[in-house]
Protein backbone atom coordinates (compact mmCIF):
# COMPACT_ATOMS: atom_id res chain seq x y z
CA UNK A 1 0.00 0.00 0.00
CA UNK A 2 1.71 3.82 -0.36
CA UNK A 3 2.74 5.42 2.02
CA UNK A 4 0.29 8.49 1.84
CA UNK A 5 -2.57 6.34 2.13
CA UNK A 6 -1.49 4.62 4.69
CA UNK A 7 -0.72 7.58 6.78
CA UNK A 8 -4.10 8.94 6.50
CA UNK A 9 -5.23 5.45 7.22
CA UNK A 10 -3.39 4.99 9.86
CA UNK A 11 -3.99 9.28 11.49
CA UNK A 12 -7.71 8.10 10.71
CA UNK A 13 -8.22 4.94 12.51
CA UNK A 14 -8.24 6.39 16.32
CA UNK A 15 -10.81 8.97 15.71
CA UNK A 16 -12.50 6.22 13.61
CA UNK A 17 -12.66 4.34 16.74
CA UNK A 18 -14.90 7.20 18.00
CA UNK A 19 -16.93 7.71 15.14
CA UNK A 20 -17.85 3.87 15.01
CA UNK A 21 -18.86 4.20 19.01
CA UNK A 22 -21.25 7.14 17.96
CA UNK A 23 -22.59 5.16 15.07
CA UNK A 24 -23.57 2.34 17.20
CA UNK A 25 -24.96 4.51 19.89
CA UNK A 26 -27.13 5.99 16.91
CA UNK A 27 -27.88 2.50 15.41
CA UNK A 28 -29.27 1.51 18.72
CA UNK A 29 -31.92 4.19 18.63
CA UNK A 30 -32.78 3.81 14.85
CA UNK A 31 -33.48 -0.13 16.13
CA UNK A 32 -35.87 1.30 18.22
CA UNK A 33 -37.65 3.80 16.26
CA UNK A 34 -37.46 1.08 12.98
CA UNK A 35 -39.59 -1.66 15.33
CA UNK A 36 -41.99 0.60 16.76
CA UNK A 37 -42.95 1.31 13.08
CA UNK A 38 -42.82 -2.03 12.07
CA UNK A 39 -44.88 -3.76 14.61
CA UNK A 40 -47.49 -4.44 12.01
CA UNK A 41 -48.86 -7.40 10.23
CA UNK A 42 -47.35 -7.96 6.89
CA UNK A 43 -50.30 -7.16 4.54
CA UNK A 44 -51.06 -4.24 6.60
CA UNK A 45 -51.56 -0.34 5.28
CA UNK A 46 -48.48 1.38 5.99
CA UNK A 47 -48.98 4.91 6.96
CA UNK A 48 -47.09 7.72 5.39
CA UNK A 49 -45.38 8.37 8.38
CA UNK A 50 -44.26 4.96 9.29
CA UNK A 51 -42.95 4.94 5.38
CA UNK A 52 -41.47 7.80 6.01
CA UNK A 53 -39.38 6.64 8.98
CA UNK A 54 -38.37 3.47 7.65
CA UNK A 55 -36.98 5.38 4.79
CA UNK A 56 -34.84 7.75 7.10
CA UNK A 57 -33.05 4.88 8.94
CA UNK A 58 -32.79 3.23 5.45
CA UNK A 59 -31.38 5.83 4.36
CA UNK A 60 -29.12 7.45 7.30
CA UNK A 61 -27.61 4.44 7.75
CA UNK A 62 -26.52 3.43 4.12
CA UNK A 63 -24.67 6.70 4.06
CA UNK A 64 -22.27 5.69 6.39
CA UNK A 65 -22.49 2.21 7.53
CA UNK A 66 -19.98 1.13 4.98
CA UNK A 67 -17.76 4.01 5.35
CA UNK A 68 -17.23 2.59 8.78
CA UNK A 69 -16.55 -0.48 8.01
CA UNK A 70 -20.39 -2.17 8.35
CA UNK A 71 -20.65 -3.53 4.96
CA UNK A 72 -23.13 -6.50 5.41
CA UNK A 73 -25.46 -3.91 7.74
CA UNK A 74 -25.02 -1.25 4.54
CA UNK A 75 -26.18 -3.53 1.80
CA UNK A 76 -29.17 -4.42 4.53
CA UNK A 77 -29.73 -0.55 4.79
CA UNK A 78 -30.42 -0.22 0.63
CA UNK A 79 -32.26 -3.52 0.76
CA UNK A 80 -34.63 -1.74 3.24
CA UNK A 81 -34.47 1.18 1.05
CA UNK A 82 -35.73 -0.12 -2.21
CA UNK A 83 -38.07 -2.38 -0.53
CA UNK A 84 -40.06 0.83 1.44
CA UNK A 85 -39.87 2.62 -2.03
CA UNK A 86 -41.49 -0.57 -3.48
CA UNK A 87 -43.84 -1.06 -1.18
CA UNK A 88 -47.02 0.47 -2.56
CA UNK A 89 -47.95 1.64 1.37
CA UNK A 90 -48.62 -1.91 2.54
CA UNK A 91 -46.20 -3.47 4.77
CA UNK A 92 -45.32 -5.98 2.29
CA UNK A 93 -43.51 -9.52 3.06
CA UNK A 94 -40.44 -8.58 0.97
CA UNK A 95 -40.45 -5.13 3.62
CA UNK A 96 -40.92 -7.38 6.25
CA UNK A 97 -38.02 -9.40 5.24
CA UNK A 98 -35.48 -6.38 4.94
CA UNK A 99 -36.63 -4.84 8.07
CA UNK A 100 -35.90 -8.54 9.71
CA UNK A 101 -32.68 -8.77 8.29
CA UNK A 102 -31.50 -4.96 9.21
CA UNK A 103 -32.55 -5.53 12.25
CA UNK A 104 -30.36 -8.75 12.78
CA UNK A 105 -27.46 -7.25 10.82
CA UNK A 106 -27.76 -4.24 13.63
CA UNK A 107 -28.55 -6.25 16.51
CA UNK A 108 -25.12 -8.22 15.94
CA UNK A 109 -23.37 -4.95 16.03
CA UNK A 110 -24.82 -3.55 19.28
CA UNK A 111 -24.29 -6.68 20.70
CA UNK A 112 -20.70 -6.83 19.30
CA UNK A 113 -19.55 -3.55 20.95
CA UNK A 114 -21.69 -3.69 24.14
CA UNK A 115 -19.46 -6.16 25.09
CA UNK A 116 -16.78 -4.66 24.03
CA UNK B 1 -8.75 26.05 1.29
CA UNK B 2 -12.04 26.57 3.96
CA UNK B 3 -14.35 23.67 3.70
CA UNK B 4 -18.08 24.06 5.15
CA UNK B 5 -19.75 20.35 5.13
CA UNK B 6 -23.76 19.86 5.34
CA UNK B 7 -24.91 16.83 6.48
CA UNK B 8 -28.44 16.26 9.39
CA UNK B 9 -26.30 13.16 9.74
CA UNK B 10 -24.06 13.98 12.54
CA UNK B 11 -22.21 10.83 12.03
CA UNK B 12 -21.77 11.95 8.41
CA UNK B 13 -20.01 15.84 10.29
CA UNK B 14 -17.63 13.31 12.21
CA UNK B 15 -16.69 11.55 9.84
CA UNK B 16 -15.81 14.31 7.33
CA UNK B 17 -14.20 16.45 10.15
CA UNK B 18 -11.79 13.47 10.94
CA UNK B 19 -11.36 12.32 7.15
CA UNK B 20 -9.93 16.24 6.35
CA UNK B 21 -7.88 16.34 9.11
CA UNK B 22 -5.76 13.57 8.31
CA UNK B 23 -5.90 14.87 4.86
CA UNK B 24 -4.24 18.16 5.88
CA UNK B 25 -7.76 20.37 5.53
CA UNK B 26 -8.02 22.24 9.19
CA UNK B 27 -10.31 25.10 8.26
CA UNK B 28 -13.51 22.87 8.14
CA UNK B 29 -17.13 23.99 9.33
CA UNK B 30 -19.85 22.12 9.19
CA UNK B 31 -22.95 22.24 9.71
CA UNK B 32 -26.45 19.93 10.05
CA UNK B 33 -29.17 22.17 7.93
CA UNK B 34 -29.25 24.32 5.13
CA UNK B 35 -30.44 27.04 7.39
CA UNK B 36 -27.51 26.56 9.64
CA UNK B 37 -25.35 26.75 6.55
CA UNK B 38 -26.59 29.87 5.20
CA UNK B 39 -25.98 31.65 8.65
CA UNK B 40 -22.47 30.28 8.72
CA UNK B 41 -21.82 31.82 5.51
CA UNK B 42 -23.46 35.20 6.89
CA UNK B 43 -21.26 35.20 10.19
CA UNK B 44 -17.88 33.90 8.45
CA UNK B 45 -15.18 36.51 8.93
CA UNK B 46 -13.48 34.54 5.78
CA UNK B 47 -15.57 33.46 3.06
CA UNK B 48 -15.90 29.70 2.50
CA UNK B 49 -14.10 28.38 -0.80
CA UNK B 50 -15.11 25.05 -1.10
CA UNK B 51 -18.88 23.60 0.04
CA UNK B 52 -19.51 19.69 0.77
CA UNK B 53 -23.34 18.87 0.91
CA UNK B 54 -25.57 16.39 1.39
CA UNK B 55 -29.02 16.01 -0.69
CA UNK B 56 -31.87 14.49 1.50
CA UNK B 57 -32.18 16.63 4.16
CA UNK B 58 -35.15 18.34 5.94
CA UNK B 59 -36.59 21.59 5.54
CA UNK B 60 -33.95 22.80 2.26
CA UNK B 61 -32.50 19.60 0.66
CA UNK B 62 -29.23 20.31 -0.61
CA UNK B 63 -30.20 20.81 -3.95
CA UNK B 64 -31.74 24.26 -2.94
CA UNK B 65 -28.71 25.16 -0.54
CA UNK B 66 -26.92 24.57 -3.92
CA UNK B 67 -28.38 27.27 -5.97
CA UNK B 68 -28.76 29.47 -2.83
CA UNK B 69 -25.49 29.56 -2.60
CA UNK B 70 -24.39 29.84 -6.33
CA UNK B 71 -26.95 32.99 -6.31
CA UNK B 72 -24.24 34.38 -4.43
CA UNK B 73 -22.11 36.18 -6.69
CA UNK B 74 -18.86 35.51 -5.05
CA UNK B 75 -19.68 31.90 -4.83
CA UNK B 76 -20.65 31.60 -7.90
CA UNK B 77 -17.24 29.45 -9.02
CA UNK B 78 -16.77 27.90 -6.27
CA UNK B 79 -16.75 24.35 -6.21
CA UNK B 80 -19.66 21.96 -4.80
CA UNK B 81 -19.61 18.88 -4.02
CA UNK B 82 -22.80 16.63 -3.73
CA UNK B 83 -22.21 14.16 -0.64
CA UNK B 84 -25.41 11.94 -1.27
CA UNK B 85 -27.02 8.16 -0.71
CA UNK B 86 -29.29 9.64 -3.93
CA UNK B 87 -28.09 7.70 -6.96
CA UNK B 88 -30.45 8.05 -9.16
CA UNK B 89 -30.24 10.32 -12.43
CA UNK B 90 -33.08 12.89 -11.56
CA UNK B 91 -31.24 13.69 -8.40
CA UNK B 92 -27.83 13.72 -10.27
CA UNK B 93 -29.54 16.38 -12.92
CA UNK B 94 -30.95 18.42 -10.83
CA UNK B 95 -27.25 18.55 -8.51
CA UNK B 96 -25.37 19.78 -11.58
CA UNK B 97 -28.11 21.67 -12.92
CA UNK B 98 -28.40 23.72 -9.67
CA UNK B 99 -24.39 24.19 -9.78
CA UNK B 100 -23.01 21.29 -8.14
CA UNK B 101 -19.66 21.28 -9.93
CA UNK B 102 -19.04 17.21 -8.79
CA UNK B 103 -21.18 14.18 -7.14
CA UNK B 104 -19.55 11.56 -4.60
CA UNK B 105 -21.88 8.87 -3.94
CA UNK B 106 -22.43 7.89 -0.01
CA UNK B 107 -20.94 5.30 1.68
CA UNK B 108 -17.96 7.48 0.17
CA UNK B 109 -14.31 5.75 -0.18
CA UNK B 110 -12.17 8.13 2.09
CA UNK B 111 -9.45 8.14 -0.64
CA UNK B 112 -11.96 9.09 -3.31
CA UNK B 113 -13.30 11.80 -1.29
CA UNK B 114 -9.13 13.38 -1.20
CA UNK B 115 -9.13 12.89 -4.85
CA UNK B 116 -12.35 14.68 -5.60
CA UNK B 117 -11.11 17.23 -2.92
CA UNK B 118 -7.98 18.22 -4.68
CA UNK B 119 -9.60 18.67 -7.63
CA UNK B 120 -12.24 21.45 -6.20
CA UNK B 121 -8.55 22.96 -4.47
CA UNK B 122 -7.54 23.29 -8.33
CA UNK B 123 -10.72 24.96 -9.09
CA UNK B 124 -10.01 27.09 -5.83
CA UNK B 125 -6.54 28.38 -7.12
CA UNK B 126 -7.98 29.13 -10.24
CA UNK B 127 -10.79 31.16 -9.37
CA UNK B 128 -7.81 33.09 -7.09
CA UNK B 129 -5.74 33.62 -10.28
CA UNK B 130 -8.53 34.82 -12.37
CA UNK B 131 -9.71 37.17 -9.62
CA UNK B 132 -5.59 38.38 -9.23
CA UNK B 133 -5.78 38.75 -12.83
CA UNK B 134 -9.27 40.78 -12.59
CA UNK B 135 -8.13 43.05 -9.84
CA UNK B 136 -5.04 43.92 -12.45
CA UNK B 137 -6.85 44.29 -15.49
CA UNK B 138 -9.72 46.83 -13.13
CA UNK B 139 -6.72 48.62 -11.84
CA UNK B 140 -5.26 49.27 -15.72
CA UNK B 141 -8.90 49.85 -16.28
CA UNK B 142 -8.74 52.86 -14.57
CA UNK B 143 -5.91 54.31 -17.25
CA UNK B 144 -6.95 52.85 -20.70
CA UNK B 145 -9.28 50.34 -22.16
CA UNK B 146 -7.94 47.25 -21.34
CA UNK B 147 -9.72 43.46 -21.39
CA UNK B 148 -8.28 40.34 -20.39
CA UNK B 149 -7.42 38.62 -23.41
CA UNK B 150 -9.40 35.16 -23.72
CA UNK B 151 -7.01 32.45 -24.68
CA UNK B 152 -7.99 30.54 -28.18
CA UNK B 153 -8.07 26.83 -26.23
CA UNK B 154 -9.48 28.43 -22.90
CA UNK B 155 -13.09 26.62 -21.61
CA UNK B 156 -15.93 29.48 -21.39
CA UNK B 157 -18.68 29.22 -19.10
CA UNK B 158 -21.92 29.52 -20.99
CA UNK B 159 -23.62 31.87 -18.30
CA UNK B 160 -27.24 32.23 -19.30
CA UNK B 161 -27.43 29.09 -21.37
CA UNK B 162 -29.85 26.48 -20.38
CA UNK B 163 -28.52 23.61 -19.41
CA UNK B 164 -24.71 25.19 -19.58
CA UNK B 165 -22.21 23.92 -17.30
CA UNK B 166 -18.34 24.61 -16.55
CA UNK B 167 -16.04 22.10 -18.02
CA UNK B 168 -15.33 20.16 -14.95
CA UNK B 169 -18.40 19.78 -13.61
CA UNK B 170 -19.49 18.76 -17.13
CA UNK B 171 -16.80 15.83 -17.03
CA UNK B 172 -18.18 15.09 -13.67
CA UNK B 173 -21.34 14.92 -14.30
CA UNK B 174 -20.33 12.37 -17.39
CA UNK B 175 -18.75 10.08 -14.80
CA UNK B 176 -21.12 10.08 -12.09
CA UNK B 177 -23.43 8.74 -15.09
CA UNK B 178 -21.41 6.42 -15.96
CA UNK B 179 -20.64 5.18 -12.25
CA UNK B 180 -24.09 4.62 -11.86
CA UNK B 181 -24.68 2.34 -15.11
CA UNK B 182 -27.18 5.49 -16.62
CA UNK B 183 -27.75 4.59 -20.04
CA UNK B 184 -30.21 6.40 -22.55
CA UNK B 185 -28.23 9.51 -22.92
CA UNK B 186 -26.53 10.72 -26.52
CA UNK B 187 -23.53 13.13 -27.16
CA UNK B 188 -23.49 15.79 -29.63
CA UNK B 189 -20.48 17.77 -30.16
CA UNK B 190 -20.05 20.91 -32.31
CA UNK B 191 -16.90 22.58 -33.69
CA UNK B 192 -17.20 26.62 -34.46
CA UNK B 193 -15.01 26.22 -37.77
CA UNK B 194 -13.77 29.86 -38.55
CA UNK B 195 -13.51 30.20 -34.28
CA UNK B 196 -9.16 31.48 -35.15
CA UNK B 197 -10.66 33.94 -37.16
CA UNK B 198 -12.95 35.11 -34.95
CA UNK B 199 -10.18 35.03 -32.17
CA UNK B 200 -7.80 36.89 -34.07
CA UNK B 201 -9.95 39.57 -35.14
CA UNK B 202 -13.03 40.24 -32.24
CA UNK B 203 -12.17 41.86 -28.89
CA UNK B 204 -12.46 39.77 -26.09
CA UNK B 205 -16.02 40.93 -24.86
CA UNK B 206 -17.27 40.35 -28.48
CA UNK B 207 -15.50 37.10 -28.65
CA UNK B 208 -16.71 35.59 -25.41
CA UNK B 209 -20.39 37.26 -26.66
CA UNK B 210 -20.26 35.33 -29.63
CA UNK B 211 -19.36 31.85 -27.79
CA UNK B 212 -22.38 32.89 -25.42
CA UNK B 213 -24.79 33.35 -28.39
CA UNK B 214 -23.72 30.43 -30.14
CA UNK B 215 -24.30 27.92 -27.16
CA UNK B 216 -27.69 29.94 -27.20
CA UNK B 217 -28.60 28.06 -30.91
CA UNK B 218 -26.83 25.16 -29.95
CA UNK B 219 -29.20 24.56 -26.42
CA UNK B 220 -32.47 26.14 -28.46
CA UNK B 221 -31.69 23.17 -31.29
CA UNK B 222 -31.40 20.33 -29.03
CA UNK B 223 -34.67 21.50 -27.77
CA UNK B 224 -35.31 18.81 -24.40
CA UNK B 225 -34.66 20.24 -20.88
CA UNK B 226 -32.59 17.39 -20.61
CA UNK B 227 -29.36 18.40 -21.80
CA UNK B 228 -26.32 19.55 -20.44
CA UNK B 229 -23.55 22.07 -22.43
CA UNK B 230 -20.14 22.73 -22.51
CA UNK B 231 -17.57 25.03 -24.40
CA UNK B 232 -14.22 23.29 -24.07
CA UNK B 233 -12.16 25.76 -25.55
CA UNK B 234 -10.77 25.84 -29.72
CA UNK B 235 -14.49 26.38 -30.76
CA UNK B 236 -15.89 23.24 -29.35
CA UNK B 237 -18.95 22.66 -27.68
CA UNK B 238 -20.30 19.61 -26.35
CA UNK B 239 -23.88 18.39 -25.08
CA UNK B 240 -25.23 15.65 -23.21
CA UNK B 241 -28.98 14.74 -24.14
CA UNK B 242 -31.53 12.11 -23.84
CA UNK B 243 -31.23 9.79 -27.22
CA UNK B 244 -34.29 10.04 -29.58
CA UNK B 245 -33.81 7.74 -32.10
CA UNK B 246 -35.30 9.69 -34.66
CA UNK B 247 -33.22 12.99 -34.27
CA UNK B 248 -29.74 12.88 -36.74
CA UNK B 249 -26.74 14.66 -37.26
CA UNK B 250 -28.37 15.88 -39.97
CA UNK B 251 -31.45 17.23 -38.64
CA UNK B 252 -29.36 18.85 -35.63
CA UNK B 253 -26.81 20.39 -38.22
CA UNK B 254 -30.30 21.78 -40.47
CA UNK B 255 -31.21 23.37 -37.11
CA UNK B 256 -28.39 25.04 -36.22
CA UNK B 257 -27.60 25.90 -39.72
CA UNK B 258 -31.07 27.47 -40.15
CA UNK B 259 -30.30 29.54 -36.76
CA UNK B 260 -27.43 30.83 -37.29
CA UNK B 261 -28.22 32.49 -40.72
CA UNK B 262 -29.24 35.83 -38.89
CA UNK B 263 -25.87 35.22 -36.50
CA UNK B 264 -22.62 37.34 -37.70
CA UNK B 265 -20.25 38.04 -35.31
CA UNK B 266 -19.85 42.02 -35.73
CA UNK B 267 -16.31 43.19 -34.91
CA UNK B 268 -16.08 47.04 -33.54
CA UNK B 269 -13.15 47.08 -36.54
CA UNK B 270 -16.10 47.34 -38.42
CA UNK B 271 -15.53 43.46 -40.44
CA UNK B 272 -17.81 40.94 -40.02
CA UNK B 273 -17.30 37.18 -39.20
CA UNK B 274 -19.91 34.64 -40.39
CA UNK B 275 -20.48 31.82 -38.36
CA UNK B 276 -20.04 28.09 -39.14
CA UNK B 277 -20.64 25.58 -37.51
CA UNK B 278 -20.11 21.79 -38.12
CA UNK B 279 -22.02 18.62 -35.68
CA UNK B 280 -20.91 15.41 -34.53
CA UNK B 281 -22.54 12.34 -32.85
CA UNK B 282 -25.01 11.52 -31.61
CA UNK B 283 -22.84 8.93 -30.00
CA UNK B 284 -24.54 6.93 -27.42
CA UNK B 285 -23.23 6.95 -23.63
CA UNK B 286 -24.52 3.08 -23.29
CA UNK B 287 -24.33 1.24 -20.50
CA UNK B 288 -20.41 1.94 -20.23
CA UNK B 289 -18.47 2.79 -16.46
CA UNK B 290 -16.88 6.08 -15.52
CA UNK B 291 -14.33 5.97 -17.78
CA UNK B 292 -16.07 4.77 -21.14
CA UNK B 293 -18.65 7.15 -20.64
CA UNK B 294 -15.70 9.68 -20.72
CA UNK B 295 -14.49 7.94 -23.89
CA UNK B 296 -17.80 8.33 -25.69
CA UNK B 297 -17.71 12.37 -25.73
CA UNK B 298 -14.47 11.95 -26.98
CA UNK B 299 -15.93 10.19 -29.82
CA UNK B 300 -18.44 12.78 -30.91
CA UNK B 301 -15.58 15.24 -30.12
CA UNK B 302 -13.41 12.99 -32.64
CA UNK B 303 -16.29 13.00 -35.23
CA UNK B 304 -16.46 16.60 -35.15
CA UNK B 305 -13.01 17.17 -35.32
CA UNK B 306 -13.06 14.50 -38.54
CA UNK B 307 -10.31 12.31 -37.24
CA UNK B 308 -8.65 11.18 -34.09
CA UNK B 309 -5.02 12.36 -35.11
CA UNK B 310 -6.29 16.20 -35.15
CA UNK B 311 -7.32 15.52 -31.36
CA UNK B 312 -3.48 15.07 -30.51
CA UNK B 313 -1.96 13.56 -27.93
CA UNK B 314 -2.07 16.20 -25.70
CA UNK B 315 -5.56 15.96 -23.90
CA UNK B 316 -6.24 13.95 -21.00
CA UNK B 317 -9.14 12.65 -20.16
CA UNK B 318 -10.35 13.63 -16.54
CA UNK B 319 -9.05 9.46 -15.45
CA UNK B 320 -5.92 10.58 -16.23
CA UNK B 321 -5.91 13.14 -14.35
CA UNK B 322 -7.72 11.74 -11.27
CA UNK B 323 -5.00 9.31 -11.54
CA UNK B 324 -2.56 12.36 -12.07
CA UNK B 325 -4.48 14.36 -9.05
CA UNK B 326 -3.88 11.01 -6.59
CA UNK B 327 -0.59 10.68 -7.50
CA UNK B 328 0.44 14.12 -6.49
CA UNK B 329 -1.47 13.51 -3.08
CA UNK B 330 0.44 10.52 -2.48
CA UNK B 331 3.98 12.37 -3.62
CA UNK B 332 3.18 15.15 -1.18
CA UNK B 333 2.32 13.33 1.90
CA UNK B 334 5.24 11.45 1.47
CA UNK B 335 7.18 14.76 1.88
Amino acid sequence: MPSAILDIEVKMAAGLAGIRDNFVDALDRRVDRLEAFTDVPVGAPLSNAASEQIKYVAHKTLGSAATLGFEALGRNAADLENAVNDCGAVYTDTLNRAVIDFLNAADRIVARYAHG
Amino acid sequence: MRILAVDDDAIICELLREAFEAAGYTDVVTASSGHEALASMRDAAQPFDCFLLDIQMPEMDGIELCSKIKSQPHHADSPIIMLTAMSEKDYIDRAFGAGATDYVTKPFDVLELFTRLKLAAQLVEQKAKVAEKQQTIDALKTHDTFARKVDLREDIYLSGVRGALQKLAFENYILQLGRSGMFGSAFFAFRFSNVKELHDNASPDEFVGTILDVGDVIADALKTTETFITYRGNGVYVAITKFEKNRSVTDVQAEIDADLAGLIAPLTNGEAVPISMAVGGPVQSGLFGAAESLDAMWRAIDLVEGSAAERGPAKATIADRVKKVTSQIMQSAAL
